[in-house]
């Protein structure tokens, strides 16, 4: 009974709040509408063809979400894999202070982590004095509002998504594994390539799983640190529903972002078994 | 190999004092101890994953105290067997060939005769969490056999095995090491496998070497208590040393009675000392035995434990009642019944001091 309840609880739950609304939400990709009238159901793929049919919106909307959502788990894999690693060497007091202040960015409103990011990365801001008072650049180079701002801002909320799970999956390898490895003969290096960095896939594979997701449908920090010009599908979606009204359309950037998305993952995950699969 | 006057400190806490060992070439050695004796930390000086304090390791007349461990070419067999679980059997054992600069047919012409040794070629493309313990067991010593080592390690390889494997897999190895001169260093904390396995043992305690020998000199000439005690089953009797004669002692108990006992050569007259007498050198009878030239101490019977293959006599001396000795008898013939006075023929006594 109770097993019931505890299986059956949760899967109301989503059916009711999740599975519904995103039928909802395909019905209503699939409908069409006229200004100011409610849209009608018509089955029709329009909505689809206008955003995935129009060169414009295909390279400055679907093509810039990817190449974001990619490039930013890319950069903070890359920055919080060594950060991980150092983490899996500390002693275990040392580490929960390092994981703490690895989850700080996430501690913080995203309203207020933007604005920390507008003073440092504005025209004026601290890193633009820093780099003319160097002579590194005579004009303040433009990062705000520019799709490197977002990319900045889209890797930096990235990170502790990629360290956390990276460090569990690091700690957990056996030491004697990379003992073993250098015993035959390997030094630091391949011990790490051959032996800690494919046993540490199944955290890399988590946390850059979890980073491409959210930052494929980021909203906040494109809206806040790109303005008009970088417009991601979560933002353009927004415009769409709550500015222009159009929510068919809305729906199919919504449908075909999570379509999207799924099959990234997908493509992905099938990689990484093939390429690291053997013997698990 | 050898090790000259090692030390290690984990912080506060001194794991290893004056360690000075040899290995000879194509010697197995055992280091046998009890858990926490510092034998696993000396192991791991010599394949370098620790740096001693103090002291030097030379591994083939080169110090090597501050060489890496990466650099040092000594094989390793892990108590948990360390296979790594994304590659198969043969890459784990070709994966130490492949960082050498050999052409892969060497490669695979090495792995694949050191997998043959094992017996584990047939199971090559396999990946280690496919097979059982003792088949990872042989992967792990292929894998550290194949880049011909120049002193294996063994770190309590057997331990995960059940009984019946261990005793075949202790064989197995044993005539391993005779087939390929193997020099290798074999820790473990258990005593007959350190018997049975070694050409000499070396006995540690908290840190400390205890005493160096053949199984034969540790388990019949044990230096102290301790080494008596920890290899095997021991009976200790106090007494003083009345006479010498070459490495004859003649030993008075407390209960007046005395005792011929092999002697060590620091052993003086009228020093207060130990006699260590094996259970199995014990022989139980009802009756005075005839014609004996060892000595005979009497007692009363105060237990039977039956063993299934020996039973176990506990008895205590003539005037020492709450002595507790303890000597091996077989079942067939009718036990002496409990409280019964009986006579202890004493086939080897040692002396060892306190």
């Amino acid at each position: 009974m109770l097993y019931l309840i505890g299986l059956g609880l949760p899967i109301v739950f989503l059916l009711l709040f999740f599975l519904g609304p995103l039928g909802w939400m395909v019905l209503m990709s699939l409908s069409s509408q006229t200004a100011g009238q409610a849209p009608t159901l018509v089955f029709t793929l329009g909505n689809f063809v206008r955003l995935l049919g129009d060169p414009f919106y295909l390279k400055n909307t679907v093509w810039l979400t990817l190449k974001l959502a990619f490039t930013s788990t890319a950069l903070a894999l890359m920055m919080g894999y060594p950060i991980a690693y150092f983490a899996s060497q500390l002693p275990s007091r040392w580490r929960g202070v390092l994981i703490t202040l690895a989850v700080v960015p996430l501690w913080v409103n995203v309203v207020v982590r933007t604005f920390g990011w507008a003073v440092v990365l504005m025209d004026s801001g601290l890193l633009n004095r820093a780099l003319m008072r160097l002579g590194l650049v005579d004009r303040p180079v433009r990062l705000m509002f520019t799709e490197t701002g977002v990319l900045i801002g889209l890797t930096q909320i990235a990170i502790p998504y990629i360290v956390v799970p990276l460090i569990g999956v690091l700690t957990a390898i056996d030491p004697a594994l990379q003992e073993a490895a250098q015993s035959v003969g390997a030094n630091r290096w391949r011990t790490f390539w051959k032996v800690t960095f494919p046993l540490s896939i199944p955290g890399v594979a988590a946390g850059t799983l979890i980073v491409f997701s959210l930052n494929a449908s980021a909203f906040a920090i494109p809206a806040m640190m790109g303005g008009e010009r970088v417009r991601m599908m979560g933002l353009m979606a927004f415009q769409q529903a709550a500015i222009l009204g159009n929510f068919p359309y809305a729906a199919a950037i919504g449908v075909s972002l999570f379509l999207l998305s799924i099959s990234t993952i997908l493509a992905y995950t099938g990689i990484l078994a093939r390429a690291f699969g053997g013997g698990r | 190999m050898e090790l000259v006057g090692c030390a290690k400190r984990f912080g506060e806490t001194s794991v290893l004092r004056d360690v000075s060992f040899g290995l000879r070439k194509g010697e197995s050695l055992s280091l046998l101890g009890p858990s926490g004796c510092g034998k696993t930390t000396t192991l791991r000086l010599i394949a370098g994953f620790l740096t001693p304090d103090a002291g030097d390791v030379f591994i083939r007349g080169g110090n090597v105290t501050h060489v890496p461990a990466h650099l040092r070419n000594v094989g390793m067999v892990f108590q948990n067997y360390a296979l790594w679980p994304h590659m198969t059997v043969f890459e784990n054992v070709a994966f130490g060939l492949r960082l050498r600069k050999l052409t892969p047919r060497t490669v695979e012409t090495r792995a694949t005769a050191a997998l043959t040794q094992v017996q584990l070629n047939r199971l090559r493309d396999r990946y280690p969490t496919q097979l059982s313990g003792g088949e990872q067991q042989r992967v792990a010593l292929a894998r550290a056999l194949a880049i011909d080592p120049s002193v294996l390690l063994l770190d309590e390889p057997l331990s995960n095995l059940d009984r019946k494997l261990r005793e075949e897999m202790r064989v197995e190895l044993k005539a391993l090491q005779q087939d390929l001169k193997l020099t290798s260093l074999y820790v473990t904390h258990d005593q007959e496998e350190a018997l049975s396995m070694s050409d000499r043992i070396v006995v540690m305690n908290n840190g400390e070497i205890q005493q160096i020998g053949t199984p034969r000199d540790i388990y019949e000439r044990p230096v102290n208590k301790f080494v008596a005690g920890f290899v095997g089953h021991a009976n200790f009797l106090e007494g003083v040393v009345l006479s010498l004669n070459g490495d004859r002692a003649v030993v008075r108990l407390p209960s007046g009675q005395t005792l011929h006992a092999l002697g060590h050569g620091h052993v003086a007259a009228g020093s207060s000392v130990m006699a260590m007498i094996r259970p199995e050198r014990i022989r139980i009878t009802t009756a005075p035995p005839l014609r004996t030239a060892a000595d005979v101490l009497t007692g009363q019977l105060r237990q039977i434990v039956y063993e299934g293959a020996t039973l176990r006599y506990i008895f205590s001396l003539s005037g020492r009642p709450n002595e507790m000795l303890f000597a091996h008898g077989v079942p067939d013939q009718p036990p002496p019944g409990l409280g019964d006075d009986i006579y202890a023929e004493v086939l080897q006594a040692t002396v060892i001091l306190g």
